[in-house]
This record gives structure tokens, C-alpha cells and sequence, in this order.
């Protein structure tokens, strides 16, 4: 094992050398560097062209360029003679101070619709599976397709003219038409029943309910002025913790284990005491102590499944901590949708952003940054959701075809065990084994793909780094760039191959 | 398709559930049971009529090259603007008028502009399928029959072309390449995208090379080229069809997406992705503008998409398959399920991989 990784860093990192030579030379023969001050009418032109011709050494070919950034870098890994050096942009700034910032920004974005898109690109496939060659099959087919063929800055553009752009009006006048609550209801209605499948009674019922129900919510929420003023209130959380409480319960335990009710419970009356009793907490947070508070949940959570145990604490622990971490997620959610009037006042009643990851000389609290954020990364997260999800839909749901048809399924239904044990314990666990490989080949391409969303949202993050250092034919900042992505990716690769070993036994990594 | 007799182009596909036209019973011959499986497939083929009807309208339409279309307009000419450029189309009665998809803020016809952008999108699709698919499958064969150290430097070549991005590699390949044309861009974006299916027919001929379909044919004097042209790639086929209508699907948002960065082909050529690239500021004042270009970016990658499905499940039955038992069989029995208890020990999560 040792050996093999010793082995696998070896060669990855004579790899990332050999990519680099190439990506510098192709990057640096891309275009004429001088481009732009050959253009200008600037009277020291001359001197300009000799200071940039300095310090980038561009009287060098560009293979013994390539060397001296080689050099640059080793320095990074082993300290001789001065720090890291990756080199200056034609601003002489110091790329290796540029890139830290870019890579934050860059993994701010991703990191939301990267996680979302797995959780329900994930959890989508496996209901088309369970559902499959129905209509609710049929019609995410053709919605992941679709979204397969479009191209990501054509999700940017629809996203920034039409919901950025429509939903800021709205927000003019909030109120819904009896029209837009109908088209709502039918909409939510007919994916309902779709989900839901089933005889044609059925569906039309549950059409019918889940269709008349939207139009009303919303027509409540039109009428209370809800969209200017959201918040949830003391009955929705309380109904929304239950249904977490209600959900884990189904899905981990089943409805029929009554220790598992009795965590849940427990921890949705801690959560709602909480949400009665600690608000002053909540006003005077920090980012620092919302992440401690989620902590302590969690702990709270696992606490409350450890004592109640029964013969399977380790399951009580889980459904314990995921009912109270997301119990205290509605709570803090309630509590930034309060801070909303105040947010939009801030914005001139325009809150959704289209360039941009923050609003500049933003003064607030830790909720009024968290909507500045939210409302900047809302339409870059949804782009770039839309086009990773639909991956995730498809891979799950083939994936859970396959386990399906295996013997050891079979043989669980075969002995009794109920569907949902079936498909939780049995079937679930081994589809993750191909995903969690796929997922950790993504997360390096995820980072070097979001260029377009970056650039289109005006985002300065590693994709507007490389795409202005290429406009320039700026070889540096692109070789930064180059190396955080390279690097990413072969670590995630890297990582995919081990995990794949630790989780599938009948794999040996030699 | 002048498959060997007998190999199915799955190794370790067991014949246990197919139904006598799966397995070709008839004697009919490989290539004709699997381009039956995709007729079948009407989505699939409806793609692929959708695909050749967009392609043919747009070649008829301005014409190839030197030769003229039935349209009048080029795709370079500035025209007068008529009616600001709106588009002139009517579904009912229907009539083109003077522009159907209206005129740029110069007076260019936009019906033209979109056809030409069409025409080298499709262009940039083909061309970089074929010489990817060339590329990965040469590469692959080679890596997968030889083993050893050919194997090794290989697949650390390939290895050093996945590390890097495609749609960077794309961009510097596209602004390299500027002047090249559709063409030019296509074959050199075409090198930095062999590596999918490079490895897939390697993984291929890994496995393919240990039949005894090889052993036969090395042992009656077949040189390597012949065994790895005559023998093995004949069986590896569906994978790498495939894995290049995927790629296809892939170039298209590549190009766009490379064209759209102001990397890829420029004006006064035009792109699908150029376009949309070029007229996106005028979002509110000229819609049209921007919605040609995207319905056709869409609706040529919808359409491979579809064809590389359908080809897939034509090549590779195991899940459609699978599926169909799975929906039309009853309830397992009583009997079933004492035979399965009697065999079963405890609740196991089953990670043991008992199908392996």
C-alpha cells in the first residue's frame, strides 16, 4: 500500500511536469504578448515594451521560460533561496498572492452547487429508478438530456435576464395573479403526481390536492405580502422540524420503530424550545458561532440517539444528528428571511444580483452579509447546478438499475425484508460505490470548469484569472490557474482510486 | 460490420434472458441486430432524422462553399435594415419574408448568419469526432494489445492530456489556431480530446485479448496488425461508437462555449456560440438575437445526446433488459422466498458483491 502510493505521487507529479511544459508553451505561442502596448499611443511605449520584455523574459524562448517558472515552483516545495515564485502578471503582481483570493472565490461557488447537485442529482436518480419506464421516468430522461445539451453560458444569460432581472421586478409589485396561481398549482400538481405515480384515481386526486394546496399557500403568501416581509413563523418551523423529524424516521428506521420516534421527537422539541428561547443568540452571532452552534447540535443530536440507543445506537446517533442539524437549519433560515426588509432596503429593492460576489461597502450583520451572499452566488450556483445535476441523475439511476437486478437484492425481497430496508441497506450503499468515485473525478473538473460561470457573472475568481490572463497571452497567472486545477485533480483522482478500494473489497490497488 | 460469428460485442454478456431476436437466432448478422435494436428506439431515431434535416436545410440553404443556396442572402453581406431587424418569419400563413430570423445591429441577414453558424458547428462535431475517435482508438489498441511498457508511456500520455481541462486546453488550442477556420480548430481541439476513448479501448482490448478468438488467429500466423484491425476492433466497436457520439455531443458545447469566449471562430465567420456571444447585450432590445442561436446549440446537442443513447442501448441491452424483466415479472413466490431464506444468512448489507 505504501509502496503504491509512493509509486502513484511519484509519477503524478512527473505528469503534472510534463502537462505544465505543454500548457506553457502552448499557452505562451497563443497570441503576441506585446499586443496591447504596441497598440497604445502611450509615449514611453518603448519603455514599456522593454520593462515587460524584462521582467517576464519574453527575449527568451518560451521551453527556457518554462524552466525558469519550473524553478519558481520547486521553490514552493522545497525551500531554497527565497520563497515560492510563481512568477508576476504583466500588473507585477505576485501570482502566488493573487491566487489564494481567486481560489477562494472559485470554491465559494462551486462548493454549494457541487454538494447540492450530488445530494439531489443523487437522490432524483434513485426515485426515476425505483420509478422506472413510468412517466415521471420518462419526463426527468428528457429534462437531464436537455440539460446535458445546454451550454453553460447559455444557462448564465437565460438565468441573469429572466430570473434576476423578472424576479427584481416582481418584487415592484409582489402580489401573484389569479392566473400565476393557477399556472403554480397545476405545475406542482402534475410533477406531484408524476412522483407519485400510481392508478389514475390516485394521481388525479393527488393532483388535485397538491394543486389546490400550492395555489392557496401561495395566494396566503401573495396576500401577506410574504414575498417582501418572509419569514416563517413559529407554526411553520414547528411543522417543518416535524417533517424532518417525520422524514428520517421513514427513510433510516422505518415508521414502525419506536426508539427512532422517540430520538426524533426529542431532538424536534429541543430544536423548537431553541427556536423559542434562543433567538437573542442568534441576533448577536458571528459566523463563528453559527458554525459552533451547528457543531453543538449535531453533538446534541447524537447525544439524544446515544441514550435512548436500543439495539441499534448507531442508527439512532444518525437520524439523532441529521433531524437536529436540520432542525437548526430551518431555525437560522427563519431568522435570515426576517432580515430581508432590511437587506432589500439596502439594495433599493433589487436584491438579486447579476455581477459580481458582493455588493461593495456592504455594512451589516453576519445575516445581512449571508443574503448578500446568498443573493450574488444564488444565479451562478443555479447554472452551474443545472448542468452537473443532470449527470448525477443519470449515473444514479443506471447505477440503481444495475444493483436492482442483482442477486443480493433479490435475495433480500426474497427473505421479507421490507422495500424500504430493501433499498436503503441493500441497494442504496452499493450504487454509492461507482458514485463516490465519480463524484471525487469531479470535484477536480468542477474547479477548472466553472470559467464560463465566473465570466459571464463577472465572478473574479481562478476561470476570470485564466480567461483575462489569456486575453493578454499573460502566461503566468494561466500556469497559476493551471497548477491549483492540475493539482486538484490529481489529488481527487488519486483519492477516487483509494476510496473505490476501501469501499469495494473486491478491489486491490497493487 | 464484419464481426467474427459468435462474439457478442459485450465480453461476458451471458445469453440468459435474451429473447431469439437479441441473440440473433435468425442468423442475421451482428450489425443487423444491433441497427435493429436502434430502429426500434424511436426517440433515438427521430434524433437522428431531426439531426440530418437541421444539416441538410442549412446546406441547401446558403450553400457549400463556392456553391449558392436557394437563399439570396450571404452570410457576409450588410443589407438595409427592414422593419429594425425584427424577424420577418410568419408560421401562419406561412411566409419567410425578407429576413425569418431578423438582421443584426449591421443589417446582416440573421437566417444566413445562423445557417453558416450550424454548418460549422456541425463541421467542428464531425471533424473532431473522427479524428479523436482515430486518435483514442490507435492509441488504446496499441496500449491494450502490447501491454508492458508501451502500455505504461501511453496511458502517462494520456494521463498528462486529462490533467489539463478541456475547455482551457480548448481555449489556448482555439486562440492558437486563430485563422484556421471551423476545420483547423476542430482537428487541433481534436487532439486534446482522444483520452476518453483512448482508455476505454484500451480497457477493451485488455480484456478482448485474452479470448480465444486471438489465441486462434495468433496461433494460424496472423501478424499483430491484423489480429488488433481484423479480430479485436470489430468486437470493441460499440464501445468506441458510442463514446465518440458522446464526444460529438461534448464538441458541440466545447466550440460554443471556446467561440463564446472570443477564442474560437471569429467574425465575419460565423459560430452558433459566436453569435450568442456577440448579441447578448442586446438581450432586451433584440431577443431574436440570441434565441436562434441557442435553439440550435440545443437542439443539435439534443439530438446526439438522443442518438448516442439510443445507440448505447442498442449496443449494450444489459439494462434495458433488465429493466423489462424486472417491470413484467411477478411478485417473487412463496417458494422463492423460503429457497432464498434457506440460503440467506443474517441481514448482510450485501457489499460482498455476491454477483461478482
Amino acid at each position: 500500500m505504501v509502496s503504491y502510493i509512493a509509486r502513484r505521487i511519484g509519477v503524478s507529479i512527473l505528469i503534472l511536469i510534463a502537462a505544465s511544459f505543454i500548457m506553457y508553451v502552448l499557452a505562451a505561442s497563443s497570441g503576441d504578448p506585446l499586443q496591447d502596448l504596441e497598440g497604445s499611443s502611450s509615449p514611453n511605449k518603448q519603455a514599456l515594451i522593454e520593462a515587460r520584455v524584462h521582467s517576464q523574459h519574453l527575449d527568451l524562448p518560451a521551453p527556457v521560460r518554462w524552466l525558469l517558472w519550473l524553478g519558481g515552483v520547486a521553490r514552493c516545495v522545497v525551500p531554497i533561496g527565497g520563497g515560492c515564485d510563481l512568477g508576476t502578471t504583466f500588473q507585477n503582481q505576485q501570482v502566488v498572492q493573487l491566487l489564494p483570493q481567486a481560489t477562494a472565490a472559485t470554491v465559494q461557488l462551486v462548493m454549494v452547487a457541487f454538494v447540492l447537485a450530488v445530494v439531489f442529482g443523487i437522490a432524483l436518480g434513485i426515485v426515476t429508478a425505483l420509478r422506472a419506464y413510468s412517466g415521471f421516468d420518462y419526463s426527468i430522461t428528457l429534462v437531464s438530456f436537455f440539460l446535458f445539451s445546454l451550454p453553460s453560458f447559455l444557462v448564465a444569460v437565460l438565468l441573469k435576464s429572466f430570473i434576476a432581472l423578472g424576479y427584481n421586478n416582481f418584487l415592484a409589485d409582489p402580489t401573484l395573479s389569479p392566473l400565476a396561481l393557477a399556472i403554480w398549482g397545476v405545475l406542482v400538481g402534475l410533477i406531484v403526481q408524476l412522483i407519485v405515480g400510481g392508478a389514475f384515481r390516485k394521481r388525479l386526486l393527488v393532483f388535485l390536492i397538491t394543486g389546490a394546496l400550492t395555489a392557496l399557500v401561495l395566494w396566503f403568501m401573495s396576500a401577506t405580502q410574504w414575498f417582501v416581509r418572509p419569514s416563517l413563523g413559529p407554526v411553520v418551523v414547528i411543522v417543518f422540524c416535524a417533517a424532518i423529524g417525520f422524514g428520517f424516521v421513514g427513510l433510516l428506521a422505518g415508521l414502525h420503530n419506536r426508539k427512532a420516534w422517540i430520538t426524533a421527537g426529542i431532538n424536534v422539541g429541543v430544536a423548537i424550545v431553541c427556536y423559542f428561547g434562543l433567538q437573542w443568540l442568534l441576533n448577536a452571532s458571528t459566523f463563528g458561532t453559527l458554525v459552533i452552534l451547528a457543531v453543538v447540535a449535531i453533538v446534541v443530536g447524537m447525544l439524544v440517539g446515544f441514550f435512548v440507543g436500543g439495539y441499534d445506537r448507531g442508527l439512532m446517533m444518525r437520524i439523532g444528528a441529521l433531524t437536529a442539524f436540520f432542525s437548526a437549519g430551518v431555525i437560522v433560515l427563519d431568522r435570515l428571511m426576517r432580515s430581508w426588509p432590511a437587506y432589500m432596503d439596502i439594495t433599493n429593492d433589487r436584491p438579486l444580483a447579476t455581477v459580481g460576489s458582493s455588493t461593495p461597502g456592504l455594512e451589516g450583520d453576519v445575516w445581512i452579509s449571508g443574503l448578500d451572499t446568498f443573493t450574488h452566488f444564488l444565479l451562478p450556483t443555479l447554472s452551474l447546478l443545472a448542468i452537473s445535476f443532470a449527470s448525477y441523475t443519470r449515473y444514479s439511476r443506471s447505477g440503481m438499475l444495475e444493483v436492482l437486478g442483482q442477486d443480493y437484492v433479490r435475495t433480500a425481497r426474497a427473505k421479507g425484508l421490507p422495500e424500504r430496508t430493501v433499498i436503503v441497506r441493500h441497494a442504496f450503499r452499493n450504487v454509492l460505490i461507482p458514485i463516490t468515485t465519480l463524484v471525487a473525478t469531479d470535484i477536480g473538473a468542477l474547479l477548472g470548469g466553472a470559467v464560463i460561470t465566473e465570466y459571464v457573472f463577472g465572478i473574479s475568481g481562478m476561470g476570470q484569472l485564466f480567461a483575462a490572463g489569456l486575453f493578454r497571452t499573460d502566461v503566468n497567472p494561466i500556469m497559476g490557474y493551471f497548477l491549483v486545477v492540475a493539482i486538484t485533480a490529481i489529488a481527487f483522482n488519486f483519492l477516487a482510486d483509494l476510496t473505490y478500494s476501501v469501499l469495494d473489497p473486491r478491489v486491490r490497488v497493487r | 460490420m464484419s464481426t467474427i460469428q459468435g462474439n457478442l460485442p459485450e465480453p461476458g454478456l451471458d445469453g440468459a434472458g435474451m429473447t431469439d431476436a437479441d441473440t440473433g437466432a435468425k442468423g442475421e448478422s451482428q450489425g443487423r441486430i444491433i441497427l435493429r435494436r436502434f430502429l426500434k428506439n424511436k426517440v433515438a431515431v427521430a434524433a437522428l432524422i431531426v439531426y440530418l434535416l437541421v444539416l441538410i436545410f442549412s446546406i441547401s440553404a446558403i450553400g457549400l462553399g463556392p456553391v449558392h443556396g436557394w437563399w439570396p442572402y450571404s452570410y457576409k453581406q450588410l443589407n438595409p435594415q427592414v422593419n429594425q431587424g425584427a424577424p420577418t418569419l410568419r408560421l401562419w400563413p406561412f411566409s419567410f419574408g425578407a429576413h425569418p430570423f431578423g438582421q443584426d445591429r449591421i443589417g446582416k441577414d440573421y437566417f444566413a448568419l445562423t445557417m453558416r453558424g450550424i454548418q460549422n458547428s456541425v463541421l467542428v462535431m464531425i471533424v473532431l469526432g473522427v479524428f479523436a475517435t482515430v486518435v483514442g482508438v490507435i492509441v488504446g489498441a496499441i496500449a491494450g494489445y502490447f501491454r508492458g511498457w508501451v502500455d505504461a508511456v501511453l496511458m502517462r500520455i494520456t494521463d498528462i492530456f486529462i490533467v489539463i481541462p478541456a475547455l482551457v486546453v480548448g481555449a489556448i488550442v482555439g486562440r492558437t489556431a486563430n485563422g484556421l477556420g471551423a476545420f483547423g480548430l476542430a482537428a487541433l481541439l481534436a487532439l486534446v480530446s482522444w483520452m476518453v476513448i483512448a482508455r476505454l479501448v484500451r480497457s477493451e482490448f485488455l480484456a478482448l485479448r485474452e479470448r480465444e478468438f486471438v489465441e486462434a488467429a495468433r496461433v494460424a500466423g496472423a501478424s499483430d496488425a491484423r489480429i488488433i484491425f481484423r479480430h479485436i476492433l470489430p468486437n470493441a466497436v460499440g464501445v468506441i461508437i458510442v463514446a465518440s457520439t458522446l464526444l460529438i455531443a461534448s464538441a458541440i458545447l466545447l466550440e460554443t462555449a471556446i467561440s463564446y469566449l472570443g477564442f474560437g471562430i471569429k467574425a465575419p465567420d460565423s459560430s452558433l456560440g459566436l453569435l450568442i456571444s456577440l448579441n447578448q447585450s442586446a438581450f432586451t432590445t433584440r431577443p431574436w438575437l440570441f434565441w436562434w442561436p441557442a435553439v440550435f446549440i440545443v437542439l443539435l446537442a439534443l439530438c446526439v445526446n438522443f442518438v448516442g443513447d439510443g445507440l448505447r442501448e442498442a449496443f449494450d441491452p444489459r439494462q434495458q433488459r433488465f429493466s423489462l424483466r424486472r417491470t413484467r415479472e411477478p411478485e417473487p413466490t412463496e417458494a422463492d422466498a423460503a429457497l432464498a431464506q434457506a440460503g440467506a444468512a443474517g441481514p448482510g448489507d450485501g457489499s460482498g458483491g455476491a454477483g461478482a
